[in-house]
């Protein structure tokens, strides 16, 4: 994530379109404004009545005028007059717009309505006759006529300043600021002015553009440089006057102007939709897969059980021995996106298998990938991303597919449940006519009839007052209630799969509990197979018949649930079951597990969990680790596998008969712990220290 | 200002037992529309220098306007707010910035509570400069570089932007700026919440140790009761802006008295199919126990509330 100041201004110099107008710009304003007063020969207002009128030439490079003066040269003192009315427009209504804006937005209050009641009233003002009285009154005064336009034009900037402050007003870092003590002053200058700037660079260069128009305009009209003195919009209008005899001086002079205000206009929309862009997509857009992936993700789809298949161990032994046909099927997926020149893998390697009315918990800290291998399912990619592998949702490859066939399968097969249901829903609009919308596209409907399965959708999830419900807006519902109605418009379509992306982590435990509940009577009533992402080992418990733990990219661990909690295998299952909070004893220092996930592109090239692990040795980094199974529906990705159970039998034997362990790791612990997570500098020592304090967590852990 | 003189030898001993901070009374109202809405209300509660009072409750049962009136964002509608003796309820704004560096906060959100275009350094020194403008710049930057070596983070964490941090390293971050002034107080609101369980483990005893070895005080607001245990000396649990429960900790978790407590309690899951298929149970025992103690309406009782 960039600011948006950074997004705006990189956009800008690497988009096709921007570049181009920034390369006019520099034109006009290194080269007319500049240099050619300096280099050219001619001076604007010098005439030669015996070469009026004429093209092209290597004397004149844009031909004469009727009076035979060089067009290149009045051009260019023209735009003298242009450019300086531009910067005072600009400057004049960025600068009252943006601190009434920021004042407006920040304190809102009396001032607030001030304020928007002058915008109002400068906005309703007939600016075109404000600017002729100007001009008359002033005897034409080009300079105060567009002091007076940059006032008129900053009602329109004010509007967007204040909007925008509004906004940044609201986040957190501003109620910090100010609980760190910093003066009213001090956080619009510091935290909320910087945040303005993008939008400062989109009002300028609307706002430069407007004031092109209305400056040739007037010059046209002969309110602006007193004749014989060249501007562009004077240069127009003697050339209109000729353009029966000779349309040639229009051609240039109008090609500059229009060309100028284009390209204000360009860097505008540019801007503009660099900082929208950055709001919509915030983070996945959809994929584009390249042709090479979509060819890989065919020939994989043909087999059904590859040699990687392995991982997916309960249900390809089941899908093997032919008793279900599984309705997902992820095979080898390996996700990639383009990082500094290079590729960088999110996900590696994933397998694994959902079968009919099958509910699979991935678990996993943060950045583990568990999100990109669920979304993946979906056909959805990080923007940017590769993908090799197969993704087969009822015998249909979906890398790769279309976004027509995508469509079809989403919602009707498969339905994505997020984390955060309240960016499921559109503020603006009643909860109601949301549902509606979305059953209606599933299903071809009369407004009414969709209405009536609105409502039987949302008794489904178990809402009572409907009606109520229906008329409410996204903000006035409980985030519980949110969560009901994204799973309502989840099952609009009657799909076969659910992924839900830590479906209860934004919601309080009471709320948790309820959705959870809800989940499990869903998924019983219609049999809906279900991919659960969440960190919590308590809600793989409570819902879900298999368990993998994913750690940095790849599957650690695969197991029925039973024997997954029963007896975990893998260093890392354990450590992370250990650390959750619900499981331990109070007083006392709590388990944890040192240190951070390794993000994508610094994974170990041996265990990639060797940096954390109370068991790991040198062979351990050696080479990468491959997923085995150790038993009927168990593997493990871990080469230490066997020797661990002997250790934490020792450990255990140890700390019964002596709390010798549990007193070193004490002492160890209070250093050890907190300093394992200074950078990766730190991580090697530490990792000796934390491996006999994670020993002891093992041991604690198996002993309670 | 003879009283003094008279009041001394008696003040000496109340003083032993003076909370750092007592909320007594405290109402709080928001406007809604042309309406107005009591949020919270009679709401009582102590904290003595050095310990943990845990608040719970359910999202909206009106913890986190409790903290907010604390820190001074939100206005009391009635009761006061006594800090150290001194009556803070309608405090100036002046006098609410000097107690900035008494008071701090940690917020929820470790995204949302850092500038993306503030140096993290720029950030801790900025909190640390409006408490007290008079520090050489050397002075600022010893500070910088110390706050972050309590959190266990290394120096050059300071030149470096919030994006390029986990949110478990955000949250460290976001403690350091909250203790560079050397608070008494420190306002953690969901200060956990948003993290990994295992990254909660490790920030909760990051919480613990930091309390230890400065004597702070902690107001710990959060919707899970587990977690609140862990570090709290006292806890109140909060239902619908009024308080329902308060005790020590081993009272309120391992005897809860009321039918609310016991059902938050019974909200939490734990990593053991078999426990926790028993605890689902609980919960509906519970919950239909609640409903017929109290007919009340709330997320954790109805699907129906708006
Ligand atoms: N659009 C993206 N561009 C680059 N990296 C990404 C993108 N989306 C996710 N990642 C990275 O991929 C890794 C795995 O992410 P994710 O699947 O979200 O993990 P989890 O769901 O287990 O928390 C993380 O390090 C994350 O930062
Ligand atoms: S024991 Fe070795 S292979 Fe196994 S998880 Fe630990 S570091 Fe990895
Ligand atoms: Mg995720």
């Amino acid at each position: 994530m960039t600011t948006r100041r950074g997004t705006v201004f990189r956009t800008l110099i690497t988009n096709p379109v921007s570049i181009l107008a920034l390369i006019w710009l520099a034109i006009v304003i290194i080269g007319m404004l500049i240099v050619i007063p300096l280099i050219s020969r001619y001076s604007p207002t010098e005439q030669d009545l015996a070469a009026t009128l004429q093209l092209p030439s290597a004397a004149h490079l844009l031909g004469t005028d009727s009076l035979g003066r060089d067009i290149l040269a009045r051009l260019a003192w023209g735009s003298r007059v242009t450019i300086t009315g531009v910067v005072i427009v600009a400057v004049i209504a960025n600068v009252i717009g943006a601190t009434m804006g920021l004042i407006a937005g920040h304190f809102r209050s009396g001032l607030d309505a001030t304020f928007t009641a002058f915008a109002d009233m400068l906005q309703s003002i007939p600016a075109l006759v404000v600017l002729l009285s100007v001009a008359a009154v002033t005897s034409r005064n080009v300079t105060v006529v567009m002091v007076v336009l940059g006032v008129l034009m900053s009602a329109g900037a004010y509007r967007v300043f204040r909007a925008s402050t509004l906004n940044i007003r609201g986040e957190l870092f501003i109620t910090a600021a100010r609980t760190s003590g910093l003066r009213e002053g001090q956080i619009m200058v510091r935290h909320e002015l910087p945040r303005l700037l993008g939008q400062l660079v989109i009002q300028s260069s609307i706002i430069a553009s407007l004031a092109i128009v209305v400056q040739v305009g007037l010059g046209f009209l002969g309110i602006d440089a007193a004749p014989p003195n060249p501007s562009w919009g004077g240069m127009i209008k003697e050339a209109s006057t000729s353009i029966y005899t000779n349309i040639w001086p229009l051609i240039p002079t109008s090609a500059v102007v229009v060309l100028t205000i284009l390209a204000f206009s360009t860097l505008g929309d540019v801007a503009q939709r660099a900082v929208l862009g950055r709001r919509r997509h915030n983070g996945l857009s959809r994929a584009k897969i390249s042709r090479s992936v979509a060819k890989t993700a065919a020939r994989a789809s043909g087999a059904t059980v590859s040699a990687t298949q392995v991982a997916s161990t309960a249900a390809s032994a089941g899908a093997a021995a032919g008793a279900i046909n599984p309705m997902l099927v992820i095979s080898d997926l390996t996700v990639s996106v383009p990082k500094d020149g290079s590729s960088v893998k999110l996900v590696s390697n994933v397998s694994l298998t959902l079968l009919p009315g099958e509910v699979v918990g991935l678990v996993g800290e943060s950045g583990a990938g568990k999100s990109v291998t669920a979304r993946a399912a979906l056909g959805i990619l990080p923007a940017g991303a590769t993908a090799t592998g197969s993704v087969v949702l009822d015998g249909q490859e979906v890398l790769g597919a279309s976004e027509q066939t995508l469509q079809k399968l989403r919602g009707s097969k498969i339905a994505y449940i997020a984390q955060e249901p309240m960016a499921a829903l559109n503020p603006a609009y009643r909860v109601g006519n949301q549902l509606i919308e979305i059953v209606r596209t599933h299903q071809k409907l009369s407004r009414k009839a969709a209405r009536q399965r609105a409502i039987q959708l949302l008794e489904t999830v178990q809402i009572k007052n409907t009606e109520h419900v229906l008329k409410a807006y996204p903000h006035q519902i409980s985030g519980g209630m949110a969560q009901r109605i994204v799973i309502a418009i989840a099952l609009s379509g009657d799909p076969d799969v659910i992924v839900a992306d830590e479906p209860t982590t934004a919601l309080d435990v009471s709320a948790q509990m309820q959705i959870l509940d809800l989940l499990r009577t869903l998924q019983k009533e219609r049999d809906l197979a279900v991919l659960l992402v969440t960190h919590d080992w308590g809600v793989v418990a409570d819902l879900c018949d298999r368990g993998i733990a994913m750690y940095a990219g790849e599957i650690v661990e695969e197991a029925e649930v039973a024997p997954l909690f029963a007896h975990p295998r893998h260093p890392y299952s354990m450590a992370l079951r250990a650390s959750d909070p619900h499981a331990q004893k109070r007083g006392g220092r709590l388990h944890s597990i040192p240190g951070v996930v390794p993000p994508p592109g610094t994974w170990p090239s041996g265990c990639r969990f060797a940096d954390r692990c109370g068991f790991a040795t040198d062979a351990c980094r050696e080479q990468a680790v491959p997923l085995e199974l150790i038993e009927d529906r168990h593997a493990v990705r871990c080469i230490r596998v066997d020797e661990i159970v002997v250790e934490i039998e020792e450990l255990r034997h140890e700390s019964v008969t002596g709390e010798r362990t549990a007193v070193r790791a004490e002492a160890v612990e209070h250093d050890a712990l907190e300093r394992v997570t200074r950078e990766q500098a730190a991580a090697d020592s530490a990792a000796v220290e934390s491996a006999a304090v994670e020993r002891v967590t093992i041991e604690r852990v198996s002993v309670d | 200002m003879t009283e003094p003189l008279l009041t001394e030898p008696q003040l000496t001993e109340p003083l032993l037992t003076e909370p750092l901070l007592r909320v007594t009374d405290l109402a709080v109202d928001y406007k809604r529309r042309r309406t107005v809405a009591r949020v919270v209300e009679n709401v009582s509660f102590d904290i003595v220098e050095g310990e943990t009072l845990g608040l719970v409750g359910e999202s909206g049962s009106g913890k986190s306007t409790i903290g907010n009136v604390v820190l001074g964002l939100v206005p009391a509608a009635a009761g006061a707010v006594i800090f150290d003796g001194e009556d803070i309820t309608h405090a100036s704004p002046k006098r609410r910035r000097e107690l900035t560096s008494d008071i701090q906060v940690v917020f929820q959100d470790p995204y949302g509570s850092l500038n993306p275009a503030r140096s993290i350094g720029a950030t801790l020194a900025e909190s640390l400069v409006a408490s007290d403008a008079t520090l050489t710049r050397k002075e600022v930057t010893a500070r910088v570089h110390e706050s972050l070596d309590t959190v266990g983070m290394v120096a050059s964490v300071a030149q470096r932007f919030p994006t390029e941090f986990s949110g478990g390293q955000r949250q460290r971050i976001a403690i350091a700026r909250a203790l560079i002034v050397r608070p008494r107080l420190v306002v953690c609101d969901e200060a956990v919440s948003a993290l990994d369980l295992s990254i909660q483990a490790q920030v909760l005893n990051l919480l613990d140790r930091l309390r230890r070895e400065r004597s702070l005080s902690y107001l710990f607001i959060s919707h899970d009761i587990a977690v609140i245990g862990h570090l709290s000396d006292h806890i109140a649990v909060l239902d619908r802006g009024r308080i329902v429960e308060t005790g020590t900790t081993a009272e309120v978790i391992d005897h809860p008295q009321d039918a609310y407590t016991r059902l938050l309690l019974a909200a939490a899951p734990v990593p053991d199919p078999a426990a926790q298929k028993k605890r689902r149970e609980a919960f509906r025992t519970q919950r239909a126990e609640y409903l017929a103690s109290t007919g009340a309406v709330t997320g954790l009782v109805s699907t129906t509330r708006l």
